[in-house]
């Protein structure tokens, strides 16, 4: 089990990965996008968190993205709970301290979460179609963020202290 | 178990619940914690500017002769359009033109975006505590930005023009075509159902319409760049590049009320 002080720091940087996301990262914008640092964070717990932790960080992170956000309020919360959920249950089945592996991970979990968002979105507002959708915003997205899901895996585990992969209960 | 199953179920059922409240509900909900943000946000917003400013020290040292350059001329240029207004001033009271209507605007900073790639939305730190009302139109220096779509005592959220989402009538300056301009990706606008014989070229200046009901009329929204027909062939469409620099707004002036100058 992960010790309380780590969760917290974890909650901290949810936090504060929210504020960057909404200052500082328009200014690094790559084919028109910015990497979404706040669930690169949430796909980060499930690897090294227990599952009822990530469902709460997952749903926390996307309520406050969903009051930073000008879209339909409480599809962050839907999207990234589910994505919070699904992922620990499922990843007790591959080895997750595989680099390869955990970029593959974090790169479909972006995109599935964002496919879903569309889907969920059209419903409510004239979005353009899916394949603009895709080609502009899904993949150029889970690109950029699993281009930056190394260093932000790195950083986080050395301001946790994490030293390796440890059993998890759910 | 089976007690922790349901209460998770019934968790989820009202996440879901959620997505389908009225915007009224849940956008007060939202302004709520927005509200609570206003200041992280703001000194995230300036620490931002601030490193932005130490990475492009260089740029900014070009940029500011270039300005000082473009002021001095301007200046002599103002002293004529003076002339030139006032001649104006005498021929609107000797043929009683119409009155040009100016409006009254409280100016505000940029505190925050969308933090996803879905919407182009920005936070503003002044709400309906400053006189801003949901639907006022929002302007920068060069031209229409947006219009508010969520106010609270003090903060706003602006939808942009570039937001998917956004939707305003138009007209091309030179040619009076009138269409529905809308956002796409990546920054720039669309302008579609124009007519096919419309002479509209590379270059024109797009402006919003009297039939707009949003936005007062004539006001500057950008530029066309390219045009095209649509895949029906039974209207032209434009890409119109909006003259505010939208991913870089810093201020912003929101309309309070349509005024009379005169």
């Amino acid at each position: 089990m992960r010790k309380r002080s780590q969760k917290q720091f974890l909650i901290f940087f949810v936090i504060l990965a929210a504020l960057m996301q909404a200052t500082f990262l328009y200014r690094f914008r790559v084919a028109g996008v910015k990497p979404d640092i706040l669930l690169t964070i949430v796909i980060f717990s499930t690897f090294y968190f227990e599952g009822s932790f990530c469902l709460k960080t997952a749903l926390f992170a996307g309520f406050i993205g969903d009051v930073l956000s000008g879209g339909i309020f409480g599809l962050n919360i839907l999207t990234f709970g589910l994505c919070g959920f699904v992922l620990p249950l499922y990843g007790q089945r591959v080895y997750r301290e595989n680099i390869p592996i955990q970029l593959f991970i974090c790169f479909s979990s972006v995109l599935a979460v964002y496919s879903l968002y569309y889907l969920a979105s059209r419903v409510f507002l004239p979005l353009a179609g899916f394949i603009e959708a895709l080609k502009m915003v899904i993949l150029p997205t889970a690109l950029y963020s699993t281009f930056i899901f190394g260093p932000l895996c790195i950083f986080l585990k050395k301001s946790l202290g994490f030293l390796a992969y440890e059993n998890r209960s759910y | 178990m089976i007690i922790k199953r349901i209460t998770w179920i019934v968790c989820a059922l009202i996440f879901i619940a959620i997505v389908f409240l009225p915007n009224r509900v849940s956008n007060k909900i939202k302004n709520v914690f927005l509200s609570a943000f206003k200041y992280p946000l703001s000194a995230s917003e300036v620490s931002s500017r601030n490193l932005a400013g130490l990475l492009e020290y260089k740029h900014i040292l070009q940029s500011n002769s270039a300005l000082r350059r473009e002021v001095g001329l301007l200046k002599g240029r103002l002293t004529s359009f003076e002339e030139i207004r006032l001649e104006n001033l005498r021929l609107q009271k000797l043929f009683e033109f119409k009155e040009k209507v100016l409006f009254d605007t409280v100016a505000s900073r940029v505190i925050g975006r969308d933090t996803t790639n879905w919407f182009n939305t920005i936070i503003i730190d002044k709400g309906t505590n400053d006189g801003i009302r949901e639907g006022a139109a929002v302007l920068s220096c060069s031209g229409l930005a947006g219009r508010v779509i969520e106010a609270d005592g003090g903060v706003c959220r602006v939808m942009l023009l570039t937001d998917p989402v956004s939707r305003v009538a138009a007209k091309i300056q030179r040619t009076r075509d009138e269409a529905l301009l809308e956002g796409v990706y990546k920054g720039l606008c669309r302008m579609k159902y124009l007519p096919l014989e419309s002479k509209i070229m590379q270059g024109d200046k797009v402006v919003t319409s009297a039939n707009s009901g949003l936005y007062p009329e004539g006001l500057l929204i950008g530029e066309v760049i390219s045009i095209s027909h649509d895949a029906s062939s039974l209207y032209t469409i434009a890409l119109v590049r909006p003259e505010a620099a939208l991913m870089k707004l810093e201020e912003v002036l929101c309309v309070k009320e349509v005024k009379s100058s005169f």
